[in-house]
């Protein structure tokens, strides 16, 4: 291997762009990986079990742990009566009276809140002695869902707010107005996105260990981030951030957006151990997850689409109203405004009005998960899409490309202030139609539909931001407020990453990430080896976070894809400095100019004269060992950097609500083959593929690998995953028995392809990837579906379309649509 | 379970534990021991215990019992022992060459590792209305031979169900083994055919269909159809055999006769599926395994 001059920009990349295998997959394939559950926890520890609501409304009348609290073993009973000493309501980004607590105060708002804590010596002594405790309620009437929320004389789940609606809000680009005016035809769509999750293997876990003589609380905890939610939790247990050390293990057992919501637990369990002085450790159950953990928004949506005589999208309005459950909890109303700045999608649209209504009611409060709120933009806008071809006469994908954003127009501001980076999403839907051999698909559509089968083809198509700009949330502060001296806007999404190379010449890599699955050990080698010039099982990865002996930020963790575009570039970045660092030693040694140094096969030499010369291992001895010598006098006798990477677009929201909320912007193209079975309505998957922009990848492996999941993931989403409870707000499917996740054995396999534009705003071009599928995968289910049954005119509205929906909707009915015995044609 | 709050355990509430070495010793323990209960794969008692849904003071172990796992034949019959596993009964060649439904609907309970702890005696001793084996062994005409430190009686399958997570085992029973027969007489061809329907294939049943048919010279000359999951227990559908047999095994008879199923009012109605769709997707299953195991029956699958 060769590693080139540092002052050439270009570094050869052995390692850049191959599926190298993965060098965690030992340790976490063969139970020897450590997660929450397996760390060793500090002396004393003792066990949390929580008992909560089993009333999804209900005033809080007496709780009675007496006999509870007798039961050896036992160290405490704790109830917001005892916590809310040592403990402030966790800081919502809504400006609202609500004051949300991570156990309930004098009412419960969900089945399933924290009503009180027991903490035990063992958990089997925890889980007796909480069957000795008893709560009176008063039952109050339940509001479930977003109608019953916003009815006339409806029950408010706040009494101080005076309404289940907690925020409003529109949002309008350009001139909207006139563009309807304009419009010789306005096409309109209603989607329904039920409430879901995409549950973890592992679940949520904290051990927290408060120490009364420095005065400092320790958590141990799978939370992946963003940071900004430890400060939350700091305020709330009154701590200043440097007395408040957070650890993340290396390896988290899976997360998909959910394990953001462990902070409210954090706060919990960290109150628990500074009221009782003892270290306490909670783990979450698999019921508990479901009840008490977080979900998806439940989202209604209304778009409206103004068309040109020749199909051009002249604009675009929507109606959205998001149940957000029993508490407006941060990072909402992040379901909708994280989308704000891409919300029109790979299209050109000037003209843009977003009315958002944030409803609250008796159910889990949400949170991101995979795809933060993107599936819940996706579906509509392509129904939407493709609803204006067939109303056009169009065909779907070249509708799609008419509208779209074109190569010469990148970087690109859309309407509402987002700066998409790079992309020609034209070429990429050429690439899909080849991947998923389009004619081949639509000839076997056509023999299949003779037989009398129902068969349907559906596409969709969507951006694929990455990395998450804080900036998006104070679009839900009033502007006025932002106008004010005092107010202090936020921005950016950086992430670092530390290279040192120790005495002995061995490299460590020590990033801010938390992954759950990603790779990031595989892929941060990957880009160290490639520019030091070793092999990336010379390179030993750190991930997690310990707050107190890491260098990071505000936005460290893993989510929001943010890997694959800034925390590639961090670790790019520190490897391109540490080996600036070891050619200006070199230099000093052999008495040339640092230009002239080269670095080959572990030696580095002049370039004009090849007998000056020496080992890497020497000169990192020689710079740990003998910093006295006179050739390295006045010099930098660190072989450590560290850098932290952010990109520059990533500024604070404008008051005319612009905002860019993600630095990189992939494209994705899914296309999508269905069967329904007539009588029974089940749906199955014939062919699926998709097309990604990562920018290019650092393992296309690990990345294919990934998708594949998020694929998976989708055509679960859209089949039949939804959180269902009943009218008083009970949960019923709170088991993998009941929610149903696809396991190895169920997994269908896509084809994947790549059309990657690299980003000018990252060193290697790469964008974040492996969300997509999560939102145009069931959009383009649901387009394959409608089509599959154009003999119904089917509109499907509710996602999950679970097969008994299909039969009761359509299939059950006889009255077939006009089109039914005229139509032969394919999507 | 506490007044007034929910609470999810992850640990049993305290228990001893014996293990059996004999069916003699497990009876003997059973019948001495106050609350005791079976277990044997542990795979619907444990989560139960660790939900505390149950709380059994004694387990009695019956899964090291040598032989009680075994499959063996008894003339064209097989005799299945209790502690047979999922796995090991879905693999079988006796089962698959005699009996292949039963093969069928081994394959399909749960997931893997479910199908190598979970036993075909633990599963019908636990009575899950959307158990898979229930609707198989009662169009089998299956027996179960149950034993008691004083006593030991033959159940045929179409009594042994009672409704939900119950059934006539009394506290000091245990399923010692599940007995098959099998006649034919002469020019008869059978088929079998289990269906199972759920969105993904290793959920719990919705519905669940087993199928067995006789045919003589192209007439149906048995027909017996057992349904599970969308009732509180399993129920042979006798009016399918009524209208069917004598008529050619024609796929417009079978719609015919599974379009006229009187399902009753008791059809199980929840989230996961109404009882109007679960009686719908009965017929289709009915209609379709019929038209299955007549296929098998004639070769022609």
């Amino acid at each position: 291997m060769t590693i080139q001059s540092s002052q050439e920009k270009r570094t050869e990349q052995t390692y850049v762009g191959v599926a190298y295998p993965r060098l965690e997959d030992l340790r976490l394939t063969t139970g020897k990986a450590k997660f929450l559950d397996d760390l060793s926890v500090p002396p004393g520890t003792h066990y949390a079990v929580i008992l909560r609501s089993p009333y999804a409304h209900a005033k809080i009348k007496r709780i009675d742990a007496e006999d509870a609290i007798k039961v050896p073993g036992v160290r405490a009973v704790l109830t917001a009566v005892e916590l809310l000493s040592v403990m402030d309501p966790l800081p919502l980004a809504l400006r609202s009276p609500i004051r949300y607590y991570p156990i309930a105060t004098d009412r419960a708002r969900y089945a399933g809140e924290p009503v009180a804590v027991v903490i035990a010596r063992t958990r089997a002594i925890a889980e007796d002695a909480a069957s000795k405790v008893n709560v009176d309620y008063e039952p109050l009437e339940v509001v479930a869902d977003i109608e019953k929320a916003l009815a006339q004389g409806a029950p408010n789940v706040h009494e101080a707010v005076g309404s289940n609606t907690v925020w409003k809000k529109t949002f309008s680009y350009g001139d909207v107005g006139n563009a309807f005016e304009q419009a010789v035809k306005v096409v309109s769509v209603d989607v329904r996105v039920n409430g879901y999750t995409v549950p973890p293997m592992e679940t949520f876990g904290v051990v927290a260990e408060y120490d009364r003589g420095s005065d400092v609380l320790t958590e141990w905890c799978n939370f992946i981030g963003p940071f900004t939610m430890a400060y939350v939790v700091a305020k709330a247990l009154r701590l200043s951030q440097d007395r408040f050390r957070v650890i993340v293990p290396g390896d988290i057992g899976g997360s998909f957006g959910t394990k953001l919501a462990v902070y409210p637990y954090m706060a919990l369990i960290g109150a628990c151990s500074i009221f009782t002085g003892v270290p306490v450790k909670w783990i979450e159950t698999r019921m508990e997850h479901f009840v008490g953990s977080t979900r998806a928004a439940t989202r209604l949506s209304h778009l409206e689409m103004a068309l040109s005589a020749d199909g051009e999208f002249l604009g675009l309005k929507a109606r959205i109203t998001d149940d957000i459950g029993a508490y407006p909890r941060s990072p909402e109303p992040g379901h909708l405004l994280k989308s704000v700045s891409n919300f029109t999608g790979p299209y050109k649209i000037a003209n843009l009005e977003i009315s958002g209504e944030y409803v609250t009611t008796n159910t889990l409060p949400t949170s991101p998960i995979r795809a933060f709120g993107r599936p819940h933009l996706c579906i509509p806008l392509e129904k939407l899409v493709d609803k204006c071809a067939k109303i056009t006469g169009t065909d779907p994908l070249e509708l799609r490309k008419r509208n779209f954003i074109q190569p010469r127009d990148f970087p690109y501001t859309t309407a509402s202030g987002g700066v998409y980076d790079s992309g020609d999403y034209g070429a990429a839907i050429e690439k899909l139609k080849q991947i998923f051999d389009l004619d081949g698909a639509r000839a076997d559509i056509l023999e299949k539909r003779r037989e009398g089968r129902l068969v349907g083809l559906g596409f969709a198509v969507g951006i694929e931001p990455s990395v998450s700009n804080m900036a998006y949330l104070d679009l839900a502060i009033p502007e006025e407020e932002r106008q004010k001296a005092t107010f202090m806007p936020h921005s950016g999404g950086q992430h670092s990453a530390t290279l040192k190379i120790e005495p002995d010449g061995h490299i460590v890599a020590r990033l801010d990430s938390c992954p759950q699955g990603q790779g990031h050990e595989t892929v941060a080698a990957q880009l160290v080896a490639s520019v030091l010039g070793v092999n990336p099982e010379d390179v030993r990865v750190l991930t997690g976070v310990d707050t107190f002996n890491v260098s990071w930020s505000i936005s460290s963790g893993t989510y929001a894809s943010r890997f694959g575009s800034l925390g590639i570039s961090a670790v790019y970045s520190a490897a391109l400095d540490m080996r600036k660092k070891l050619t200006e030693a070199a230099s000093k040694l052999l008495g040339v100019s640092a230009d002239d140094i080269v670095m080959e096969n572990g030696v580095l030499f002049s370039k004009s004269r090849r007998d000056l010369k020496i080992s890497s291992k020497r000169l990192v001895g020689t710079v740990y060992w003998n910093p006295g010598s006179d050739a390295l006098k006045g010099g930098d006798h660190t072989l450590s950097v560290t850098r932290t990477f952010n990109v520059e677009t990533l500024g604070p929201a404008t008051l005319d609500n612009k905002v860019n909320a993600s630095a990189t912007y992939g494209f994705i193209g899914t296309a999508a083959a269905v069967e329904v079975d007539r009588d029974t309505g089940s749906v199955s998957i014939l062919k699926y593929a998709s097309v990604h922009d990562s920018g290019g990848s650092v393992n296309p492996g690990i990345v294919e690998q990934l998708c594949v999941g998020a694929a998976n993931q989708a055509a679960s989403h859209a089949l039949h995953q939804e959180l269902i409870h009943d009218d008083r707000g009970q949960p019923l499917n709170i088991t993998f028995g009941d929610y149903y996740v696809r396991t190895a054995e169920d997994f269908f396999t896509p084809i994947f392809g790549s059309a990657a534009k690299k980003s000018p705003f990252t060193p290697l071009g790469t964008k974040g990837v492996s969300e997509g599928d999560n939102m145009t995968g069931p959009a383009a289910l649901l387009i394959a579906i409608q089509d599959a049954l154009y003999e119904y005119n089917a509109d499907i509205d509710t996602v999950p379309f679970t097969a008994e929906r299909i039969w009761s909707r359509f299939l059950s009915k006889n009255n077939l649509g006009e089109s039914a015995s005229s139509r032969s044609d394919v999507a | 379970m506490p007044r007034g709050v929910t609470l999810y355990t992850l640990t049993p509430p305290k228990f001893d534990y014996k293990r059996a070495s004999s069916v003699e010793e497990a009876c003997k323990l059973l019948a001495t021991t106050d609350g005791a209960k079976v277990i044997a794969g542990g795979q619907s008692l444990l989560v139960a215990m660790r939900l505390r849904l149950a709380s059994p003071a004694v387990l009695v172990d019956i899964g090291h019992i040598s032989d009680l796992g075994n499959i063996s034949e008894e003339g064209m019959g097989l005799n299945i022992g209790a502690t047979c596993t999922h796995s090991k009964l879905a693999r079988s060649k006796e089962v698959m060459e005699r009996f292949p439904i039963l093969c069928e609907a081994a394959a399909r309970v749960g997931d893997e590792q479910v199908r190598n702890r979970g036993t075909i005696g633990g599963s019908i001793s636990h009575a899950d209305p959307a158990g898979n084996y229930a609707p198989v062994l009662t169009a089998l005409n299956a027996k179960f031979a149950v034993v008691s430190a004083s006593n030991r009686r033959t159940i045929a399958a179409s009594n042994f169900f009672e409704g939900p997570y119950t059934t006539v085992l009394n506290g000091d029973e245990l399923v010692e083994k599940v007995v098959l027969e099998k006649k034919l007489s002469s020019g008869t061809k059978e088929g079998h055919s289990f269906m199972k329907f759920s969105t993904m294939p290793q959920e719990f049943a919705t519905v669940n269909v087993a199928s067995v048919v006789a045919i003589k010279d192209g007439k149906f000359e048995e027909v017996t159809v057992a349904l599970g999951a969308l009732l509180p227990k399993p129920r042979i559908m006798p009016e399918l055999g009524e209208s069917l047999i004598g008529k050619a095994t024609t796929a417009e008879n079978i719609r015919q006769a599974s379009q006229k199923l009187q399902l009753g009012s008791e059809i199980i109605s929840d989230y996961k599926a109404s009882a109007q769709y679960r009686t719908h997707i009965a017929k289709v299953l009915v209609a379709r395994s019929l038209l299955t195991a007549v296929n098998r029956a004639t070769g022609a699958e």
